[in-house]
Parts: structure tokens; sequence; C-alpha cells
């Protein structure tokens, strides 16, 4: 004999025994705690009480007096238990007893431990790095990096290693196999987007590893500032800035060679650590897509790119990976990547080198420009050369530093830039002030350059034919200068003309 | 079964008509796909989330309101994605299966 009660379930009432009562209540409770962290989860348990209701109402129209404990197992076996779901949604791995595929993954993972490979997917030189991660189960840019260091601290003895790991090991495809990785981000870069790639990976702010990249370079700026501005003999070590300038320099170079890009949406979502399944990596291409936002509204677009990743998903879990290996990933490296790389820095490097002295001759004129200003009548003449002057002044001095002063801080906001053409129309009129101050160095010199000559009486005799021939024995004119060292040198006269001026026979 | 399988079939049995859960399972059961009804209410809801369905309630007699879902444009579209890809992969596992000659020794 049982109790029954009463319920109201979803606008009905349903009389339900009691213990049916509780075996319904405890299976709404775990769906609701499964469902817990799921985006629109309410909904979901509401739809599957929605059903149990409905299958409660049929049970009490084809004449049941009320719902027992046998009515509600029945429905709980035909809808699933939580656990079920996962093993249901997601692709196979541990069960390989339900699911006969997973032994693929059985026998791959099997493998690992047992042998040390080089990778023959993953590689940059001959995949030893890469083979090395696999077995070691960590990001294969995280070996490269130590491995790097390891060479350097080595003096090269780490390389010869390299060699012989490369004759001695045999290469195998494999698969890397780590969840969260180190990539450049691409999407988020000032230069090659090292430091937002380390700050994805730590999880930390996108400025902070900028400013560590930085912080000895303007450390060193503003110390050497004063140093020079006070004139006094500051014969203090220069530790920190030079010594540390230098070697985040170099990390940096050595970070972007090694590092990939994070381009395609599941290598995002690894350089993140978040889960890569169809919903994140849904919301990682919307991410990507409302960053251009022309694209946004392209649907066709983001169908299309969502459904590559997960057409490329779909082909490796046939393969029977386990779902928490990263898909395999394109090699986009090598040496001939690195030997870019070194390139691209070795340019940004003379880049900044340029930048800094022009911004270096601007502070010089502007400081010394009020001292300076009214000797300017003494060497500027004219109309045309005041223009060319101040057009000199802004256009190739003022010009680049105000323009690289902007994207510096577009870049650091993050504002995308405007449009393609503003390039353009600075570069141009940076030419345009390089043209005037050319120019005006000419008109200047022009100026202060004088000529003067030498007149003398010569006897001549007439010639023999109608033909006279004049030599000048040009190593005549001489002058002499004295260098920097005190020594004193002779310059060969420049010769420019030679004219008759009165013939008086 | 694979994530990605199941929701192609659940787009294909939507793509002949609005349908609601249960149809669903049943039409599925028919073809011999055994899958639990509480995988599908998630995976509907995931769906509808993305903009692939969208529902109407209807009322009966006969219980609670039910939802019927049907695709949207977004849905079709990727419909057609997955019935691309779906293809790729069966044309290779079958490509696959039937390659008879011998793998070479020399790894």
């Amino acid at each position: 004999m049982k109790k029954i009660i009463n319920i109201n379930f979803h606008s009905r009432v349903i009389p339900i025994e009691e213990t049916a009562y509780d075996i319904l209540r405890k299976y709404v409770e775990s769906l609701k705690k499964h469902f817990a962290d799921e985006e629109g989860g309410d909904e979901i348990v509401n739809d599957i009480e929605n059903r149990f209701a409905e299958l409660f109402s049929d049970r009490l129209k084809k004449g049941a007096v009320c719902i027992t404990d046998a009515d509600v197992n029945e429905i709980i076996t035909s809808m699933g238990r939580p656990e079920d779901f996962d093993q249901d949604e997601k692709s196979t791995n541990g069960n390989a007893g339900s699911k006969g595929s997973s032994t693929f993954a059985e026998e791959a993972t099997a493998d690992e431990p047992r042998r040390l490979y080089r990778s023959e997917n993953d590689k940059m030189l001959g995949g030893v790095c890469g083979g090395l991660a696999v077995y070691l189960r960590i990001d294969p840019s995280v070996v490269r990096i130590i491995y790097a260091v390891l060479i350097l601290g080595s003096f090269g003895t780490a390389l010869l290693l390299y060699i012989i790991l490369w004759i001695a090991l045999p290469p195998k495809s494999m698969v890397t196999k780590i969840k969260k990785r180190l990539f450049r981000d691409p999407d988020h870069r000032v230069i090659a987007g090292v430091a937002s790639g380390l700050a994805s990976y730590f999880n930390i702010e996108v400025w902070i590893p900028r400013v560590i990249f930085c912080l000895p370079l303007i450390i060193g700026l503003i110390t050497s500032i004063f140093r020079h501005a006070f004139w006094f003999d500051y014969d203090g070590p220069v530790f920190f800035t030079g010594g540390f300038g230098g070697t985040l320099f170099i990390t940096y170079i050595i970070l972007w060679i090694v590092l990939p890009e994070a381009v395609t949406a599941s290598e995002k979502l690894e350089m993140r650590g978040e889960k890569i399944d169809l919903a994140s990596i849904k919301n990682t291409i919307k991410s990507d897509l409302e960053g251009f936002k022309q694209k946004a509204s392209n649907v066709g677009a983001e169908m299309k790119q969502r459904a590559e990743e997960f057409g490329t998903e779909m082909k490796d879990r046939s393969l029977g990976i386990k779902k928490d290996i990263s898909s395999v990933s394109i090699p986009r490296r090598g040496i001939g990547h690195a030997i870019g790389v070194l390139f691209k820095a070795f340019f940004l490097f003379i880049a900044v080198i340029i930048t800094f002295a022009l911004v270096a001759a601007l502070i010089g004129v502007i400081f010394s420009g009020g001292i300076v200003l009214p000797l300017k009548d003494y060497v500027i003449h004219g109309f045309w050369q005041n223009i060319l002057v101040w057009s000199a002044l802004l256009l190739f001095l003022v010009l680049p530093v105000v323009a690289l002063l902007t994207w510096l801080i577009r870049r650091i906001i993050g504002a995308r830039s405007g449009s393609t053409y503003l390039g353009y129309i600075f570069g141009s009129l940076w030419v345009v002030g390089l043209i005037s101050f050319i120019v005006l160095a000419a008109t200047i010199s022009r100026h202060f350059s004088t000529r003067s000559g030498v007149s003398d009486d010569v006897q001549m005799t007439s010639p023999a034919n109608s033909r006279l021939i004049v030599q000048v024995d040009d190593s005549r004119p001489f002058y002499i200068d004295s260098d920097w060292m005190g020594i004193n040198w002779r310059h060969k006269g420049p010769f420019f003309s030679i004219y008759l001026k009165t013939v008086s026979f | 079964m694979r994530k990605g399988i199941l929701e192609f079939c659940i787009l294909s049995i939507i793509r002949r008509g609005e349908a609601y859960p249960s149809d669903i399972v049943e039409e599925m059961k028919a073809a011999n796909l055994n899958i639990l009804e509480g995988t599908l209410y998630p995976l509907l809801t995931r769906l509808k989330n993305a903009d692939m369905l969208t529902y109407r309630w209807v009322e009966s007699n006969s219980g609670p309101p039910r939802k019927y879902f049907s695709l949207t444009e977004k849905g079709l579209a990727f419909y057609r994605e997955l019935e691309t890809t779906w293809k790729e992969l069966a044309n290779a596992v079958d490509a696959l299966a039937n390659k008879s000659e011998k793998i070479s020794e020399n790894q």
C-alpha cells in the first residue's frame, strides 16, 4: 500500500506514488547538475521535464490510476541518464567495451611511452623536438625553447646532439597530444604576436608581457637621457639596461621563430586552453568575425569556416584519436621560416634605429631652435628658402614622429586602422619633406660656395698649324687641411675651367 | 555515436518538415540508429541557440504543449556543409576500404 501524492507538473495535476516522486526528483536534480554549466541548461531541463509530463499524461489517459515507480524508471531509461549523455555526445574514448572503435586510440597511446621517435608532422628541422615533445607529453614549442637555450648555454654542443638524434631516431607520423599549447597570436599583434600569445597561455593581460619586453629599453632610454642631459659624470654600472635589453630582444626573436601562429580556430582555442568542441569553435569563429566588422554579416563565410573546422575535426575523430588531442597542426615552419623571421627582425631593427634618429633630430632642433632662430636669417634667404625650411622641418622630421606615435598608440589600445591610404598619405608627405630638405641643402650650399680664379699673363707663340692646344697641369692647384687626428692632408684642388680673357697680339 | 554525425542526422530529419523531439527519436530508431532522448534535448537547444533551428509551441489536448522544431536559413546552409563533409568522409573511408594493393615495407 503506497502513499500517493498529487503534484503540479507543468500545469497538470499528476497523481504519483511518493516513492516514484522521489525517484523523479532525484533524476531532475542530477539533470540540473549536469547541465549547470551549459548555455541554455535550464531550457534543456525544462524540455525534458515537459516530455515526462507528456508521457505521464499519456499513461493516465490510457487508464492508469497513477504514476508508479516502474513508470518513472521506464521513462528515465528511455530518456537516458546524465552519464549516458556524455558518452553519446562526445566521441568515444575509454569505454572500449561499449563502443568498439576506440581500440584504435588505445593502441596509439600504448605505443608512445615506450619509444622515442622523431616526428614526421611537427618539424622545423628534423622533428627531433617534436618527437621529444610527444614522448614527454609537453608542448613542442616549450621543448624547442628549452633546446634553443641549451644550445646557447652549451656553446653549440647541443647542436651536435641534435644532429646525432636526427640520425639516430626513426621518424614516425605522430600527433601532438597536449591540450594547451603556446602559440603566437596573429590577431592581437603589435609586431609578431609573441606577447599576446604568451598572455593567452598564462592567462594574463596582454600589456603585461609587452611591457616586460619593452621595459629594459624604456629604462635604458630614460637613464641615458638623464646621464647625458645632466652632464655630471655617471660612472655607475649600466647593468639592468645594458644586459637585459639585449637578452630580452633575443628572447623575443627566438620566440618569434619557434612559436607557430594560431591561424585556425581550433589552434586559437588551444592557445587559450579551451575545450575544442563545436560550441567553442563556433564562439571563437564568432569573435573572430566580429573583429572584422565588414565580414560579420557574411554568414556564408562563417558557415564555411566552421564546417571546415568541423570537418577536419570529424576526420580526426574518425581515426580514433582521443578527445583531448589537438588536431594535427600543419607544419608552417622549417628553416625558411626561421630565416624569414631573422630578416624581418633585422629590418625592424633598422626601422627602429631610423625612427630614433629622427626623434633625436627633432628633439635637437626643438631644443636648439629657440636659440638658433635669430641666426636663421644669416643662412636662409628669400621666400622660397623659408618655405623649404618649414616644409622640410615639418614634413621630414615632425611628420614621421607624429605618424609613429599615432601608430603606436593605436596598436596599444587595439584600434583597427582606418584606411590603408593613411599610410600612403603619410609616406608621400614624408617623401615631399625629404625632397624639400635635399633642395634646401642644395640651395644653401650654393649660396655659400664661391669660386675664385687666378689671372696670369702667358706668352704664346703662334702655332704652326692654325690650331692651339691648351693643356692644364691640374696637379698644381692643391689645398691642405688637417683631420681629427691632427695629420695634415694634401688634397687636389678642384678645377673648374680655364678661359681666355684677352688676347693681344 | 560521433557528435557531428548526430547533428547531421538530426538536421536531415528536421529538414524534411517540422518535427518534435519524440518524432526525431522515432525516425532515428527507424533508421536503426538508437539515441537517447536525453541526448537529443541538449543538442536541439544548442542548435537553437546557434540559430540553426527555430521552434514553435503547439498546444495539444492530449498533453502539455510541444515544441516543433524547423530549420532556419542558417541551419539549411550548415546542413549543406555537413552534407559535403559527410560525403567526403564517406568517400575517403570507402576509398581506403576498397584498396587492394599491398602496403610497401619500407617505412
